[in-house]
């Protein structure tokens, strides 16, 4: 005991650096933590802008549409398109299609996107049932894309479409369904054209 | 030879305790098959825990040729198929070793199961094994991407898309699961070093807590 003071119950040298190191440690967790975390969630921060893809001459579209009908109203055929897809670092060729109906009138064109809004499936159209059917869980959809049947949650989404001189336009957007998605099971058809 | 090096190392380290612990540990008869032939089901943990150590063996080589990249995954997938020596062998023990372990871990949950031992002391161990069990579903699932082909691309395709159901942040889990707003190049590097880096170091971390909890506790029985 000669000349040192007996040490104190409460806050010793010892706790002090102890509560450093611990503080210390916490920074360097929060710092790597960060950056970290960061990295992993960018992809919910990040909106792709529509990409414009070109269905082909309109001339073309809303003959095909009205052969595979009857009686001169149109039905639903697949347009196919291609396009480059810029995937983050990646540009690559890419393909898929859309479904499309001639309607006549002033909207003309009634464009379905072909994935299920159950799972992402690409469903088949049936023209002998006027309906489409995915292969994989089997919902079905009627001709204007609303979900009847099977686990699909919603309606076919509608691609937002336009004229680019005699070729008919749309846009693939990076929602699930690449097309605009329908919220509520209205049986009015949306005419999505832009001017 | 062999005792001079043992005793070299254990002059300056003294493992072989460590080593004597484990490798003397009795195995208590009616956890033994051949003692009772009935107590085989005690041992699919164990194989469970042989078909992991297969799955890292296997799984470094296949990365000595993998490429985790949208253009070259497939083409990598291939060539380890066709042009490398006995790469197909190796590619199906890692296929094939994936699902064997689903099915070994499910045999070994059941057995915890039936038998009731995750009971009190043993609930920590519950635990932590069926972080265990989703771990392996973790690998299979992100594994299931790698060779970028078709059954591939829309097998994940669906199974991200879960993600979307899940209230409030569902949108925002799918984005973060598939790096991006659809399966890509994005997925699939995330998938590769989920399946490659972030599991193997929790699984690892999990097997030591399980083993440790096992050895502490030690095994339940006979009854
Ligand atoms: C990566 C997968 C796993 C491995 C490698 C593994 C390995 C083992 C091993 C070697 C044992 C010794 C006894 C035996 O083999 O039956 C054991 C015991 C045990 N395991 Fe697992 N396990 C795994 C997953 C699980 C799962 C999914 C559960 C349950 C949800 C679980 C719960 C337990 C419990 C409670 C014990 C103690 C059993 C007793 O004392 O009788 N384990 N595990
Ligand atoms: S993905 Fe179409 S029904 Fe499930």
């Amino acid at each position: 005991m000669a000349g040192k003071k007996p040490q104190k119950a409460g806050w010793t040298r010892r706790d002090f650096f102890n509560w450093m190191l611990n503080v210390v440690m916490g920074v360097i967790a929060i710092l790597v933590a960060i950056p970290s975390v960061g990295a992993a969630i960018t992809p919910a921060f990040h909106n792709a802008a529509p990409v414009w893809v070109n269905l082909g001459a309109q001339t073309g579209l809303q003959q095909s549409s009205v052969q595979a009908g009857t009686g001169g109203v149109g039905t639903v055929v697949k347009a196919p398109y291609s396009y480059v897809e810029v995937d983050h670092w990646a540009k690559l060729p890419a393909a898929d299609y859309a479904y499309l109906r001639y309607i006549g009138g002033s909207c003309a064109f009634y464009i379905l996107s072909p994935i299920c809004t159950h799972l992402g499936c690409h469903v088949n159209w049936i023209q002998a049932d006027n309906q489409f059917h995915c292969p994989c869980h089997g919902s079905v959809y009627t001709v204007d894309g609303l979900n009847v049947s099977g686990p699909a949650p919603l309606p076919l989404g509608v691609f937002r479409w336009k004229m680019v001189g005699n070729d008919v336009w749309v846009a693939r957007e990076s929602t699930f369904t690449h097309a605009h998605q329908r919220t509520t099971e209205s049986p009015t058809e949306p005419c999505l054209k832009e001017a | 030879m062999y005792t001079r090096i043992v005793r070299w190392i254990d002059d300056r380290l003294m493992v072989s305790p460590l080593w004597r612990d484990m490798a003397d540990h009795p195995v208590p008869a009616h956890v033994n098959p051949s003692e009772k032939v009935s107590a085989f089901v005690y041992c699919f943990g164990g194989v469970t825990f042989l078909l992991i150590i297969a799955q890292f063996v296997t799984g470094m080589f296949l990365a000595m040729y993998y490429v985790p990249d949208i253009i070259n995954s497939y083409n990598s997938t291939k060539y380890i198929m066709h042009h490398v020596l006995f790469g197909l062998q190796l590619l199906s023990m890692h296929n094939w070793g994936s699902s064997l372990i689903i099915i070994m871990v499910t045999l070994h949950m059941l057995r915890i199961y039936w038998m009731g031992v995750y009971k009190k002391p043993r609930e920590l161990n519950w635990i932590v094994g069926v972080t265990l069990l989703l771990l392996i579903l973790g690998f299979g699932f992100t594994g299931y991407l790698l060779p970028w082909d078709e059954k591939a691309y829309f097998a994940t395709q669906v199974g991200v898309s879960f993600t979307k159901y899940v209230p409030f942040v569902g949108p925002a889990l799918l984005k973060i699961l598939s790096g991006g707003s659809k399966i890509g190049a994005a997925t699939l590097t995330r998938f590769f070093a989920i399946h490659v880096l972030f599991l193997p170091a929790m699984l690892i971390a999990f097997l030591g807590l399980h083993f440790l909890m096992i050895r502490r506790q030690g095994i339940t029985g006979p009854y």
